[in-house]
């Protein structure tokens, strides 16, 4: 150990492996940080560090996003690749899946070849016993001139023989030799590997099997989409509502309310208690605050987020991309273009962040258009769902249907007009896998903290600062000077520009604060359409900055505040010729 | 009097063995590391007359968009 490395507080261990092999999942066990993990490659599109405590030692853990080598063929790659180039780390913990050797030890030898310490670990070894696959991990360990270890993240088994090596792994020793240099040399001397290590006792091919053939296939793989994205919209609208009906509303209106207003009903002086309880303009912070926050956004973003796992967790969304690669082709992205657009159905910041996967600029732009206008994050569905849940369904299908026809339109121009070729769909499809209810609910549990924890005091501001402009004279004064844009184009009440500033930071509230101004329900289709998309709300927009710098951001503000204009105006022309 | 086709234009439910990949380095060192390159078997599973194709090679299974898979040259049979 050098002087300089001893001053670091920290050894370092970098989390290595290709996409999908449960790195997440052994950053989650040895960090007790929470990282989501899906059964597809790229869950994981930045890396993460954290510190574990092993034989007796801190260290600090990156976990790296997966990749297949050393050379990037997109963002999320690139992180990698940065990572182990820079090299300033101790140790490489490679990852390994267990039930696909074989294809997982090429990137295992291009990162030999960076000539670090190096210790494999051989996750899903339970599964892959389970499969009838058999590894002698002593002679691998013994012909690649490094331990390879069996190790199950989910339960931790391995983790003592991890230990057990890293002292020798510190002391510099286990340095693989340099491995083949060409890739066809890597190959071959995989295939004699895996064949003197591995046995693998025949399987049958299951009803997973057959279900693979049928689930990509266009012919029966249509249908069976439709069957399954109707499914999860039934169980998203159903656990939600039910939320809401039977349990959000009884206590909030049984128990909640009475109790607020024995608590908080003699206090002085008014405007405190018109902040905090409503009344008049003011929604309330601790009355409709607290209902929209913690009652009817959670119940559909829980809801979203069950479904959603649940798809991530069977393998099933990459099958969907290369179901929907013809279609995307034509809105200049590739199948996996799915990804950034279905994660945006529930938030678009994880949107935005998915779309490291695609390779170019022109397909991310792309992809970040189609993932704001397409439809609306899942807080601001539920609340456009909840306001027009007392007319007919009409006009909330004409909201998601205007949104999905503009986000569409958009696409084709975005297409037509961005130079540039479409990429061809490159992705690994993993095999089936019935979810483990655990780590299905506590990536629900993570995703519902982050909930909890970015967007609950974000929608308290929001009303906070709805109160203010309306006690400090504010909303007069822009409501008289956006009353021309507002009504003429949009046919939409002045005041509502309240709603219009305050969509930027928080758009489920924005929807709910509609509620006051008793606007008819054609009223309410077009205002719902203008604030999906005229801007990006600040924590979308703060993303976006992030991944694609100021002028790609402003082109996209750009592109989302005309549609916003025209999907808008055009509900307001369909409401004056059709009278509805 | 070798058999030859492209990925895009097997029938699906076929093997074959990679020929020739055409391509730029990027893409041949990404099909590489799949354990895609000429000399490796490949078991075609699905794929119509448009749209991606989906492949198995080295225990992986790939999904090969059509113009990739129509630069990827195969030989019939075994």
């Amino acid at each position: 150990m050098t002087d300089e490395t001893a001053k670091q507080a920290r050894l370092s261990l970098v989390l290595t492996g290709n996409p999908n092999v449960g790195k997440s999942e052994i950053f989650s066990r040895l960090t007790g940080l929470g990282a989501i993990s899906s059964n597809y490659p790229g869950t994981t599109v930045e890396y993460r560090m954290g510190s574990t405590r092993l034989a007796g030692r801190l260290f600090s853990l990156t976990d790296v996003p997966g990749a297949y080598s050393l050379a990037s063929s997109c963002k999320a790659e690139e992180v990698a690749c940065d990572i182990l180039a820079r090299g300033a780390f101790d140790v490489l913990v490679h990852v390994v899946d267990a039930l696909n050797l074989e294809r997982n030890l090429f990137f295992a030898l291009e990162a030999a070849a960076l000539g670090k310490p190096m210790v494999i670990l051989l996750n899903k070894w339970d599964l892959a016993k389970a499969r009838g696959v058999e590894i002698d991990a002593a002679k691998l360990s013994e012909k690649l001139g490094i331990p390879c270890l069996p190790f199950v993240a989910v339960t931790g088994e391995g983790l003592p023989a991890l230990e057990k090596e890293l002292p020798a792994l510190l002391a510099g020793k286990c340095v693989p030799p340099a491995p083949p240099e060409s890739d066809s040399a890597k190959w071959a001397f995989i295939g004699e590997l895996s064949k003197t290590v591995q046995t693998i006792r025949h399987r049958h091919p299951g009803f997973a099997e057959y279900f693979q053939g049928a689930s990509i296939r266009p012919l029966t793989g249509l249908p069976l989409a439709l069957v399954i994205l109707s499914a999860g919209f039934y169980l998203v609208r159903g656990i939600g509502e039910g939320l809401i009906g039977h349990v959000v509303e009884p206590l909030y209106e049984g128990y909640y309310l009475p109790f607020l207003n024995s608590l908080f009903g003699g206090l002085n002086p008014q405007w405190l208690k018109t902040l905090l309880l409503g009344g008049g303009e003011s929604m309330g912070l601790l009355a409709e605050g607290v209902k929209i926050a913690l009652g009817e956004v959670l119940s559909y973003v829980l809801a979203f987020y069950l479904a959603l796992g649940l798809l991530e967790d069977t393998g099933y969304l990459p099958r969907l991309s290369v179901l929907m690669d013809n279609f995307l082709h034509k809105i200049g992205l590739h199948g996996y273009g799915t990804m950034p657009i279905l994660l945006g159905l529930g938030c678009k910041v994880p949107g935005i962040v998915a779309a490291r996967v695609l390779e170019t600029r022109r397909e991310r732009i792309i992809a970040y258009a189609m993932t704001l206008l397409l439809a609306p994050c899942m807080p601001q569905s539920a609340m456009i769902m909840a306001l027009l849940a007392r007319y007919s369904i009409f006009y909330t299908l004409s909201v998601f249907g205007v949104l999905a026809l503009t986000g569409l339109a958009a696409g084709f121009l975005l297409n037509k007009v961005m130079k540039g070729e479409t990429q061809e769909l490159f992705v690994e499809i993993p095999p089936w896998q019935s979810p483990r209810l655990a780590s299905t609910l506590s990536k629900l549990w993570l995703r519902m903290k982050s909930y909890m924890l970015e967007a609950v005091p974000m929608i308290l501001l929001g009303i906070v600062a709805l109160d203010i402009m309306g006690k400090t004279g504010l909303l007069d004064f822009l409501s008289r000077l956006f009353r021309a844009p507002l009504s003429a184009v949009l046919g939409l009440p002045p005041e509502t520009i309240s709603v219009v500033l305050l969509g930027f930071l928080r758009k489920d509230v924005c929807i709910a604060l509609l509620e006051p101004f008793s606007l008819n329900p054609g009223q309410i289709v077009t205002a719902s359409v203008f604030l999906s998309l005229y801007m990006p709300c600040a924590a979308t927009f703060a993303v976006l900055l992030r991944e694609t710098g100021v002028r790609d951001t402003a082109r996209i503000t750009a592109l989302t505040l005309s549609a916003a204009f025209v999907a808008g105006a055009s509900t307001y022309l369909a409401r004056l010729l059709f009278g509805f | 009097m070798p058999d030859t086709t492209t990925l895009a234009s097997l029938e699906n439910g076929t093997g074959a063995r990679v020929t020739r990949i055409e391509g730029g380095a990027a893409a041949l060192k990404r099909f590489s590391a799949m354990g895609l390159m000429p000399g490796c078997q490949v078991f075609k599973e699905a794929g119509d007359s448009h749209g991606p194709v989906v492949v198995q090679v080295c225990g992986a299974r790939l999904a090969i968009g059509r113009g990739m898979a129509s630069k990827i040259i195969v030989e019939r049979g075994k």
